[in-house]
Formats: C-alpha cells, sequence, structure tokens
C-alpha cells in the first residue's frame, strides 16, 4: 500500500489485553502505540498525535476521564479520533467521556477480534 | 444504685433525643417569643395602670381639695358663730338666726344638714333652765333624754334646718348623751379646735334606710381661749355644730370628677368593723371591672382620719390606643410566635429533608459504581480469553484445523455466556435497585427481532432447528430502549433454541392491532408444567427437566425478560404443555411508547 496506516495509541492497563489489541492492530497494518495509563498517553500523544486512541477509563495513575481533561482534545487536537473501549459501565463517566470529545463507548467485552477492527475501520473512515 | 444510675442514662438519652428533634429549634423559639411575649404584656399593662393612676390621681386630687375646701368653709361659719357668743353675753335664738342669714347659707351652704349650737349646762343647770330659755326667746325645748340623771348636759339650744323647711326645729337633745358626738366633742373641747366625729346614723322618720353623716364641733370657753387642758375643761361653755348627712355633702364633691371614671368609698379609720361612711354608686361597678386599677389614700381633716379607696375605671382616663397597647402587646406576639415558628420549621424540614435527599443519592450512586466497578472486575480478564480466543479463531495466528475449529468455538461460545451471565446479573441487581433509566430511541422491531434471530443463527443451526418467521411486510416503529427490548426477546429465543430437542421447530411471529405489538416466540420443546409456571420468572430458578442438566444458565433470563418489559409497560405471557412444547408472548402497547411523530 502506498498510503502509510494511520497510527492508533492503544491506552490499556491490562497487560493481556495491550497486547491483544497490539497484535489485532498490528496485522491490519495499523501504526500502533501503547500506554498503559493516562499519564504515559498523555506523552504518546504529544511526542506523536495518533490519529485515533482507544481509551480504556479505568486505569493507575491516571485514569481515562482525567486523560480527557488534560490533553484538551476539543482545543488542542481537535483531528483526534477517540473511542472509549472499557467494561466499565457507569453511566455518569461515559457521558463525561463524549462531553469531553470522546466519540464512541464500546463495552469490551463485546467486541470481538474482527468487530474491534470493524469499529476502528468506521470511526476512521467517518469524517 | 444501679438503678438510679440507669435512670439518669436513660433520662439522659431523652433529653438528648429531644434535642436532636427536628421540633426542638422551632419549640426554642417558640417558647422564647412566648415568654418574651408575656414579659411585654406585663410591662404593657404595668405602664397602663401608672398611665391610669397617673390620670387618676389628677381627679383625686381635685376631689379632696373640693372636699378641704368645703368642710373648712363650713368650720368659718362655725368659728363665726363662736365669735358671735363671744362678743355677747346674751345671744337670742334671732341673733342666731340672723348670723346665719348674714352667710346666706340657705344659699350658699345647701350641703349642711343643720347648724346649731349646744350648751354645756350642769345638771343643776337643767333642772333650773327655763328662764334662760325665755331669756333667748327658745320655745320648742325639751331634754332628752331625761333617764338616767347625769352630771353634766350638752342640749342643742339653737339650731337652724338648712336642707329642710322646718322653721321650728324641736331642741333640747343631749348631745353628751350619745358616745360618739361625745368622744368628738371632749376632743374639740381639749384640743380648742374643730373636731368631726366619726360616723353618726342620724333618726329620720321619712327613709327607710336611716342617713349616715357626722357632725362638726367648735368649742366655745367664753370670751377668751384657756391655755391649760384644765382651764378647757373647766371654762368649757357650749359648742358651734354643724351636721352633714354624706350623701348630700358627697353628691357636691363629685360633680367635679366624671363618675364613669372613679368610684370611692370612704371608711373613718378607727373603728373596727364600722361601715363605709359613704360610697359612690359607680365603685362596685368599677371595682368589678377586670382592668379596673385601685388608689388608695388617706384624707385627715378636723381630727379624723378617712381612708379613701379609689376605683379607676381605665377606658375613662387614658386614650384608646393607651388601653389597647397590652392586648396588642399579646396579638403581635402570638402572630409573630406563629409566623416565625412555622418558618423556620419549614425551613429545617426543607432542609433535612435536602440533606436526606442527598445522602439518598449519595448512596444510590455508590451503589451504582460499586456495580460497575464489580461487573468491571469480573469482565475484564473473560475479556481476555475472548480476544486471544477470537485471534486463534479468525485466522490471526495463521490457520486453523478442522479438527481445532469446533473447539476453539466451544471455548469461545463458552467465555460468551460467561460474559452474557456478568451482565445479566449486573442488570438484575440494578432492575432490584429500581436504576434503570430506559434510553428509548425509535426502534423499527421488525428490523430488531430480523436482527436477532441472525445473531442466534449459529445456534440454530448447531441443533437442526427449523426457524420460520411471521413478521409484517411493513415495518413497525416503537420509541423503546433497543439495547433492553434485544436483551429480553434474545432470551426468550435463546431459551427456545437450548429447551427445544435437536431437530425441533421456532416459529417467530409479530403481529400488531389497534393498540399492541405482540411478539410470540413458540418451540416444540420440552415444556413447562402449569404448577411451574409461578416459579418461571423468578431469579436464579430453573426448572429441572430433561434438558437442563445439558443446558448452562444463571436463572435470571425469564426474570429479566420480565422486567424489562415491564419497564417498557408491556407484560409476558406464557402458555405450555409438557411434551408439546411452550409460547411466550411479549406484549407492548402502542400507548406509551409510540414514537414521537416527525414534524
Amino acid at each position: 500500500m502506498a498510503n502509510k496506516k494511520p497510527r492508533i495509541l492503544i491506552v490499556e492497563d491490562e497487560v493481556a489485553l495491550n497486547e491483544a489489541y497490539q497484535m489485532i492492530l498490528g496485522k491490519a497494518d495499523y501504526v500502533v502505540d501503547t500506554a498503559f495509563d493516562g499519564q504515559e498517553a498523555l506523552e504518546k500523544v504529544h511526542a506523536n498525535e495518533p490519529a485515533l486512541i482507544l481509551l480504556d477509563l479505568r486505569m493507575p495513575r491516571m485514569d481515562g476521564i482525567e486523560f480527557l481533561r488534560h490533553v484538551k482534545l476539543l482545543d488542542e487536537h481537535p483531528k483526534v479520533r477517540v473511542i472509549i473501549f472499557s467494561n466499565y459501565d457507569m453511566q455518569k463517566e461515559i457521558d463525561e467521556a463524549y462531553q469531553l470529545g470522546a466519540e464512541r463507548y464500546i463495552l469490551k467485552a463485546w467486541a470481538s477480534p474482527n468487530e474491534l477492527l470493524q469499529v476502528v475501520q468506521d470511526t476512521l473512515g467517518k469524517k | 444504685m444501679v438503678n438510679l444510675f440507669s435512670f439518669m442514662r436513660r433520662l439522659w438519652h431523652m433529653v438528648l433525643r429531644v434535642f436532636h428533634s427536628l421540633y426542638f429549634p422551632p419549640a426554642l423559639i417558640l417558647a422564647l417569643i412566648i415568654v418574651g411575649t408575656v414579659f411585654g404584656w406585663l410591662a404593657a399593662t404595668q405602664s397602663l395602670r401608672h398611665d391610669v393612676i397617673t390620670a387618676g390621681n389628677i381627679h383625686i386630687n381635685a376631689l379632696q381639695q373640693s372636699l378641704s375646701r368645703e368642710l373648712s368653709s363650713y368650720e368659718q361659719i362655725l368659728r363665726g358663730g363662736v365669735g358671735l357668743f363671744q362678743g355677747s353675753d346674751n345671744v337670742t335664738k334671732q341673733d342666731f338666726a340672723n348670723y346665719l342669714n348674714a352667710y346666706a347659707v340657705h344659699k350658699n351652704y345647701p350641703n349642711v344638714q343643720a347648724i346649731g349650737f349646744a350648751k354645756v349646762l350642769t345638771s343643776s343647770a337643767v333642772a333650773d333652765i327655763q328662764p334662760l330659755l325665755e331669756a333667748e326667746g327658745i320655745g320648742n325645748f325639751e331634754l332628752s333624754p331625761t333617764d338616767p340623771p347625769r352630771d353634766v348636759y350638752a342640749p342643742t339650744l339653737f339650731m337652724e334646718l338648712v336642707a329642710s323647711n322646718v322653721t321650728e326645729p324641736k331642741l333640747g337633745f343631749d348631745m353628751y348623751s350619745e358616745p360618739t358626738r361625745r368622744t368628738a366633742m371632749e376632743q374639740a373641747r381639749d384640743n380648742a379646735t374643730t373636731v368631726i366625729t366619726n360616723r353618726l346614723v342620724f333618726d329620720s322618720p321619712d327613709t327607710s334606710t336611716p342617713p349616715v353623716g357626722f357632725n362638726m364641733y367648735t368649742p366655745y370657753y367664753g370670751p377668751n381661749i384657756p391655755t391649760s387642758l384644765a382651764e378647757r375643761q373647766q371654762n368649757i361653755q357650749g359648742y358651734m355644730y354643724a351636721s352633714f348627712r354624706t350623701a348630700v355633702l358627697f353628691k357636691n364633691a363629685i360633680e367635679h370628677i366624671d363618675t364613669a371614671a372613679i368610684g370611692f368609698r370612704i371608711t373613718p379609720r378607727g373603728q373596727a368593723g364600722i361601715e363605709p361612711l359613704y360610697e359612690s354608686n359607680t365603685f362596685a361597678s368599677i371595682v368589678r371591672m377586670h382592668n379596673a386599677a385601685r388608689a388608695d389614700k388617706t384624707f385627715r381633716a378636723y381630727g379624723q382620719i378617712w381612708d379613701i379607696q379609689y376605683a379607676l375605671n381605665p377606658s375613662g382616663l387614658v386614650s384608646e390606643v393607651q388601653l389597647r397597647r397590652p392586648g396588642g402587646v399579646i396579638f403581635f406576639g402570638v402572630f409573630s410566635a406563629i409566623l416565625i415558628t412555622t418558618i423556620i420549621w419549614l425551613l429545617l424540614r426543607g432542609r433535612t429533608r435536602a440533606l436526606t435527599a442527598q445522602r439518598d443519592r449519595a448512596v444510590e450512586l455508590a451503589k451504582d459504581e460499586l456495580l460497575s466497578l464489580a461487573s468491571h472486575q469480573l469482565r475484564t480478564p473473560a475479556t481476555g480469553v475472548k480476544q486471544y480466543l477470537g485471534m486463534v479463531l479468525q485466522g490471526f495466528a495463521g490457520p486453523v484445523s478442522k479438527e481445532q475449529k469446533p473447539l476453539l468455538e466451544k471455548a469461545y461460545a463458552s467465555n460468551d455466556r460467561q460474559l452474557q451471565a456478568i451482565n445479566e446479573i449486573l442488570h438484575m441487581a440494578k432492575i432490584d435497585s429500581g436504576r434503570i433509566v430506559l434510553a428509548r430511541q425509535d426502534t423499527n422491531l421488525v428490523e430488531l427481532l430480523r436482527d436477532i434471530v441472525h445473531e442466534q443463527r449459529a445456534d440454530i443451526e448447531s441443533s437442526e432447528h427449523a426457524i420460520k418467521i411471521e413478521v409484517p411486510k411493513r415495518p413497525i416503529h416503537l420509541y423503546v430502549d433497543t439495547h433492553m427490548l434485544r436483551m429480553a426477546v434474545e432470551n426468550l429465543l435463546s431459551n427456545a433454541i437450548k429447551y427445544t430437542p435437536r431437530e425441533g421447530s421456532i416459529t417467530i411471529t409479530m403481529r400488531k392491532d389497534a393498540h399492541n405489538v405482540r411478539i410470540t416466540i413458540k418451540d416444540t420443546g420440552v415444556g413447562i408444567a402449569q404448577a411451574d409456571f409461578p416459579k418461571l420468572f423468578k431469579q436464579f430458578t430453573r426448572l429441572p427437566n430433561e434438558m437442563s442438566q445439558r443446558v448452562s444458565g444463571t436463572g435470571v433470563g425469564l426474570y429479566l425478560a420480565k422486567h424489562l418489559v415491564a419497564l417498557h409497560h408491556g407484560s409476558i405471557s406464557v402458555e405450555s404443555e409438557p411434551g408439546k412444547g411452550t409460547s411466550f408472548t411479549i406484549t407492548l402497547p402502542l400507548e406509551p411508547n409510540q414514537p414521537e411523530k416527525a414534524v
């Protein structure tokens, strides 16, 4: 393929899941960055702006909501797409994530590898 | 000792409970305002009484001054009479009458009953009185009483009846013979001064209640007034006197005051048990008034001390505004007490309710958070299994052999059920605590139903069931929570697949009438005994049957389905015959689930 595939940042504290998503997205030729908490994710976003972030909510050091507050997605990174990809389903936090600029919320438990790829592809395809 | 201790402790707890009660602060404020009101009322009442007495004193002073003036003017006449006797050795009846005429007593002093002269006579002089009477021109003299004989007499010798038309009064009554008169006469004699008697009751043939009054005596010693007591007693010649009826005398005095405002009663002091000298006609009625004020005064005149009790009627003495002040204090006190207490109570109650609601909300939120956290923790490891199995199964790690594929699929399905179970239990917990809020959206039920069947196609195919779908061609739109309704229908369909032996048949129909949409899922499965119907929709209940050992489940599926449908104001009914099959029908009313009309 002539064009390089977009950069995706996986933010997930569960090592097994983080690695699984790396493998799934890597196989599909996306450029994959990883972070294991919000703090690390902030650094990665500043170093290399990704096209899409797969963001977990509950993480040590800095959780997903706090990450969204710090990264000021809507102001400083208007092009970055965010999918909340979490097993945590507290409606209050989901609503807050949407307000802070996330555009989708998916319960991790429901997405098979192919479904994950589908969602990523759909999101990046939308303008 | 122990009992006392425990009693004190109980008492202390009771006190604490009272203090922490919602009613305590308003009750305290109410009590304070009422105490304040009572004090205010007392002060206002006292101030009113003070004002009444101040106003009353003006009238009282006027009354007593007028009485003093009146009595003193009569004394002047008596002293003038004494002067008449001093200036002449032989005063005749005519001289006496002329003297009084000069004063025009009938006209100027109408309140006196009689003015006269009583002469002091020894017993021998009394026996030989006739020449004296003749010399002085006195006709109708008759000494009385005559018995018993006495050493000294003081019979009336001259008398002018002022308050009546009788021109020839009867003379000769011995004033010394009556103790009250004599006491005053001797006091006047000994002190060379004018003296008033105690209370006298006069003889009167024409009234049923004998008139009450007093006499006033001025002593006459001859040409000079002796300086020693012995000489005065020795030289006393007679007494000028005046008789008063109090009913007449005070009637004149009270003309100067407002009798509706003031009543009074005069009692001579020093006579135990004596009846009043005079009582004004409004005294009794004013005393009976609830707000009457009293003032006790003494009046000293001519050797007498009179106790005068005044009864003051406030409404005759102070303004309406002053009168109403104590009542006004009570009114505003009670009014503000009720108002302030009510406001404080309402504020406190509102605050308490707000606090309780806030606490309840915090507890609800904490419960939600706990549930979400717990399900998060349960889901995460299962999600890991799903991803890795999924990757292998979906060829991420190279081709999968024919032998491996069904094994991996079973593992994948099992993992899916685990996640499903976690989800169902979470939803059940939310339903149980009433915390599911429907996220309604316009949903095409026909499409939803097809989608659900499509999702479970793998299971249907693996159990080799024949499936028949009878749905209307046109879409049916309702305003429902798609996710929740899907969960309910999925549960019923999955039960039908699970509890129908291989190569069974499942029929899914959807019908719409004027009021409802009905979704029926009919199978040819094991069926349910009528007796088991009540247990069907209970949580964690799994009915034992020939399939249940081979079929996994949490026992919450139907419970969840029933409640999710109920949240949409719908219901689930069941028909079944053991061995023949079961038919579940979801009935959703159109009315509360109607989508908003597009404009």
